[in-house]
């Protein structure tokens, strides 16, 4: 089973009296475990192509299914939700919290989204940092560490 | 009085009375008034009401200056959510995008409002009854002129009288209305975190790709 689904997909935007297309039907599975890149020139949809399988907008037209879960079918609160839980951003600026620290930061979302026990929290974010090498930086903040580093984090 | 004093209007203007005996205060301002309408009539009570009336019309601008203050600091505050929500478009977006629902932001931001509301309040009520106790404490003192004290001041001091009024300036501190105050800017506080929360719902997340 394909871990994300696109068939015929397609994305209008409406700018006053102009359509925008940005997608024009597209068809594509992605297997889990596999590692894609989307590449094009400016302009040819690529953000609108992630924004529709990160359930940030959804298709015009057309099927996407991500996870097993058809996107259309989600309202808002599901969509954040579906989000949540089986989405991870990794964002060109980091858009790390500044005022919390490193370990706080990768705490966030599973405390404020997921509301994770305390004690699965703990566990689960110690083993991220170990898993990237940031146990000796967990009490540092954002601008206290490199670039490689936060990028590291989300 | 009439028989001894020609109380021609062109000549007195005000009349003092010797307080020597309080209850006769009224008969005699009403014999006095009676036989010429227009003269004032003076003693020592009646100018420490004067002071007193010129104390309660100060009270009465603090409360006028209360509102003023409270009013600007309303709007004061109102742009201080705007400008706080205004920076922090991003964050939010972030926040959306890592799953947080509308219903998390708004107890989050009405949370933070609320915070800053009572420490506010509890540090603003706590300033200004230090102040008012301050001021209830304090005494203003007088001198009466010359021309309107019961003795004239070229008499040697043990026959003048003490002509120095001391009052106790006015202060009255209506716990009724300070609650009731403090409800209403809470109530308008939140008013305003509830409109702009309009504001949030409009902060979709996919805006920070484009910076």
């Amino acid at each position: 089973m394909s871990l994300i689904l696109a068939e015929n997909v397609r994305k209008e935007y409406q700018t006053g009296e102009v359509t925008v297309r940005a997608l024009k039907g597209l068809n594509f599975a992605i297997e889990p475990a596999s590692f894609v890149s989307f590449v094009g020139p400016s302009g040819s949809g690529k953000t609108t192509l992630l924004n529709l399988i990160g359930c940030l907008d959804k298709p015009t037209e057309g099927r996407l299914i991500v996870a097993d879960t058809d996107v259309l079918s989600l309202d808002r609160k599901q969509s954040a939700t579906f989000r949540g839980n089986n989405i991870g951003f990794i964002f060109q600026d980091f858009n790390l919290i500044p005022v919390l620290t490193v370990y706080e930061n990768i705490e966030y979302p599973l405390l404020m989204v997921r509301n994770t026990p305390a004690d699965e929290r703990k566990k689960r974010v110690s083993d991220l940092l170990e898993a990237v090498g940031m146990m000796g930086q967990k009490d540092k903040y954002p601008d206290q560490i490199s670039g490689g580093q936060k990028q590291r984090l989300p | 009085m009439k028989k001894l004093y020609t109380l021609d209007a062109d000549r007195f203007s005000n009349v003092v009375l010797l307080r020597s005996n309080p209850a006769w205060e009224g008969d005699k301002e009403k014999a006095i008034k009676s036989i010429h309408k227009e003269l004032l009539i003076f003693s020592e009570r009646t100018f420490t009401r004067e002071i007193q009336d010129q104390l309660r019309l100060i009270s009465a601008s603090g409360r006028i200056m209360f509102l003023v203050l409270g009013s600007a600091l309303l709007v004061a505050f109102g742009l201080l959510i705007v400008f706080n929500l205004k920076t922090r478009e991003r964050e939010i977006a972030v926040l959306r995008m890592l799953g947080w629902k509308l219903a998390d932001l708004k107890r989050q931001f009405i949370g933070e409002t609320l915070v800053l509301l009572g420490i506010s309040l509890v540090a603003g009520n706590i300033l200004a009854l230090a102040g008012l106790s301050y001021l209830h404490t304090r005494t203003i003192s007088m001198e009466l002129p010359w021309d309107i004290s019961a003795r004239p001041h070229f008499l040697p001091q043990e026959n003048s009288i003490e002509r120095v009024i001391t009052a106790q300036i006015p202060i009255h501190l209506d716990w009724l209305s300070l609650v009731v105050l403090s409800a209403v800017f809470v109530g308008i506080f939140l008013a305003i975190s509830y409109m702009l929360f309009y504001r949030i719902r409009n902060i979709k997340p996919q805006e920070i790709q484009r910076g």
